[in-house]
């Protein structure tokens, strides 16, 4: 993790920022700050902004207020291609209707690195047979994408991302389809990505225990703010999760150390 | 390899349709006229040894059948590609130029230039005294106008907030393709005479058609094909959806207007020149998918290929079928395309793979 640090300059920096649909404001002033290769988790119940603040950092929704910087760049001030090169996005679940083979889907990642006049070149094949190494999908590189199951699928779609050779990785709720096993293969390969390459990873998270696993510091947003942040420890707390969530939560830890929490019942009116 | 034997099948179906057909005035042949030439005197009039042969057989070759032959090829082309970049931007395999509006737009052109008398267009192309009389040059200008128009205005509709929705655009295409469909319709209601010819261009053919045209069109189309193949990767990723193009890096409300510039170009050049022929775009796009895949970079020749040797057999029945006069093309691809689309909708399973996934 180290290594990838420069300098421990802030990889993702979120200064004031704030966004509305319409009238209703989904984000106020939210700031936070992923130092180079941290694993950030952004937690909060349906509705809190999760998935809203995730595409403002992707430069997908055009934020009014606030600034964010990605390596020191304002993303809205650097043009689409270059943003590709810093920030790669695994959505939660990615169409996939159409008979591409695994390769190519991987090599679309190389979009933004290839100018419309020239053709693929050994360069890209080699940094997308790489990405497909590292996610074990190179044995499925001829298949097509549409007779994956869901895991493979993300994987590819991981890959695909590697591909774009980001600073930053971007995941909205990257396991919410896969079982429990996959799950904790997908997510372990992140967290691989991220100690190994010391590739920066902010990723929204439905699963507290999950989330309280993988990630060195968590966001906890409740209705568009952040209100608590930190390490697991310190925001996965039996108040914290009682009054975001509205559940009745007893925190404790497993044999490793890594905090769990238990969710007993409901509490007040809404659930998650 | 499949583009390959593509164009090889192509020339040889430039060939063979040269052959056929009777020798008799184009259009509605009178009927002494329509003995058919012998195939060895087309063979060496192609082959450059027509020597031996009547002067007629040589004209009629090559300067009646071969134009309006390539005509057809060029205009199959630049229908099915622009077919292929309509399904591919709006991940649909029914947008085609006509449900977009395209089409209706471009007739709405040519009606224009059929009801304002030609002393204004000649005024309206500001300052230039160029004589903007010819059909050649002022229909396809006027009919291109009418594509772009109609495709910036549905596009206009659909935009909401900076940005574009897909559905809401194949749908506000739908309507403005009914509604500019009605003013033409209306006029012919209205002005019947003079908009009689109107009516038999809209229903889509190549009689008469001139090296002239030819030369106007084949570059334009051309072009177009070009750009449309550095757009590969373009239309590939937006097969992806649109926010996955713009995770990638896409810019992509410019590349999908420059795209369908592009489409409304090759359909306003392509109706201009042969009037409205449908389920080209809609049906060879989606037929060669079926046989290559769904990557743009053989997607586009192979359509563009294909295409163009639908429309030119599709032609050459329409000239010959019924020996003494033809009928408009328009109706000969609505007839065969029609069932054979319904037929690939009902046994392959493969169809939907386009929606259900």
């Amino acid at each position: 993790m180290a290594e990838g640090r420069r300098k421990g300059d802030a990889s993702i920096k979120v200064e004031g920022l704030g966004f509305s649909y319409g009238k209703r404001e989904v984000l106020k002033d939210i700031a936070f700050l992923v130092r180079a290769g941290g694993f950030v988790g952004i937690l909060g119940p349906n509705g809190s902004g999760k998935t809203t603040l995730l595409n403002c950092v992707a430069g997908t929704l055009r934020y009014v207020t606030g600034k964010v910087a990605v390596c020191g760049k304002d993303i809205l001030s650097i043009g689409s291609l270059e943003l590709a090169r810093l920030v790669a996005v695994v959505p939660q679940e990615s169409a996939m209707n159409f008979e591409f083979t695994v390769e190519e889907v991987v090599l679309m990642g190389r979009y933004s690195h290839i100018d419309r006049y020239r053709f693929e070149d050994e360069r890209d094949y080699t940094v997308a047979e790489k990405a497909m190494r590292v996610t074990g999908i190179w044995w499925l590189r001829d298949r097509l994408v549409t007779n994956l199951s869901g895991g493979e699928r993300q994987r590819v779609v991981i890959a695909r991302a590697l591909a774009q050779e980001p600073k930053v990785l971007l995941l909205d709720e990257p396991t919410t389809h896969l079982d429990i096993r996959h799950q904790l293969e997908v997510l372990g390969l992140i967290k691989e990505l991220n100690k190994a390459r010391g590739l920066t990873v902010l990723a929204v998270f439905h699963d507290l225990n999950l989330a309280a696993r993988f990630c060195d510091r968590l966001l906890l947003m409740e209705d568009g703010r952040i209100m608590a942040s930190g390490t697991p420890e310190e925001v996965l707390t039996a108040e914290n999760v009682a009054k975001t969530f509205r559940v009745i939560a007893s925190i404790g830890r497993n044999k490793k150390g890594t905090i769990l929490v238990d969710v007993g019942d409901v509490s007040g009116d809404e659930g998650t | 390899m499949v583009n390959l034997a593509l164009f090889l099948f192509l020339l040889l179906s430039v060939f063979i349709a040269a052959m056929f057909g009777s020798i008799g005035p184009i259009g509605h042949g009178t009927p002494e006229n329509t003995e058919p030439m012998p195939a060895q005197a087309v063979i060496d009039i192609l082959t450059g040894r027509g020597g031996n042969w009547d002067d007629t057989y040589s004209v009629v070759v090559l300067e009646v059948r071969l134009p309006r032959i390539v005509l057809a090829a060029i205009v199959g082309c630049a229908l099915s590609v622009a077919g292929a970049i309509m399904q591919a931007l709006f991940r649909n395999p029914m947008a085609d130029p006509y449900v977009l509006g395209l089409s209706s737009g471009a007739s709405l052109g040519a009606g224009a230039t059929l009801a304002i008398p030609v002393s204004v267009w000649t005024f309206a192309l500001l300052g230039v005294t160029y004589q903007a009389t010819s059909a050649e040059v002022l229909l396809p200008f006027l009919t291109f106008m009418g594509a772009l128009g109609t495709i910036f205005l549905v596009y206009n509709i659909a935009r909401t907030g900076g940005k574009v929705n897909t559905d809401t655009l194949l749908l506000s295409g739908i309507a403005v393709s009914a509604f500019l469909g009605a003013i033409v319709m209306f006029l012919l209601f209205i002005k019947e005479k003079q908009f009689g010819s109107l009516f038999f261009w809209m229903l889509g053919g190549f009689s008469g058609t001139t090296w002239t045209n030819v030369s106007v069109i084949g570059p334009v189309v051309i072009v177009c094909l070009v750009l449309t193949a550095l757009y590969r990767r373009d239309l590939n990723l937006f097969l992806t959806g649109e926010d996955t193009a713009r995770h990638l890096g896409m810019d992509v409300d410019r590349v999908k207007m420059h795209l369908l510039v592009m489409a409304s170009l090759l359909t306003g050049i392509s109706v201009a020149f042969a009037g409205i022929i449908g389920f080209v775009g809609l049906l060879i796009p989606h037929i060669v998918r079926l046989t290559v895949g769904p990557d743009h970079r053989y997607l586009i020749p192979a359509s563009a290929l294909a295409g163009a040797i639908f429309l030119l057999w599709m032609d050459t029945i329409a000239r010959t079928l019924l020996g003494h006069s033809e009928i408009p093309v328009g109706i000969i691809t609505a007839m065969s395309g029609g069932p054979f689309f319904l037929y690939l909708l009902r046994t392959s399973r493969k169809g939907g793979r386009w929606l259900g996934g």
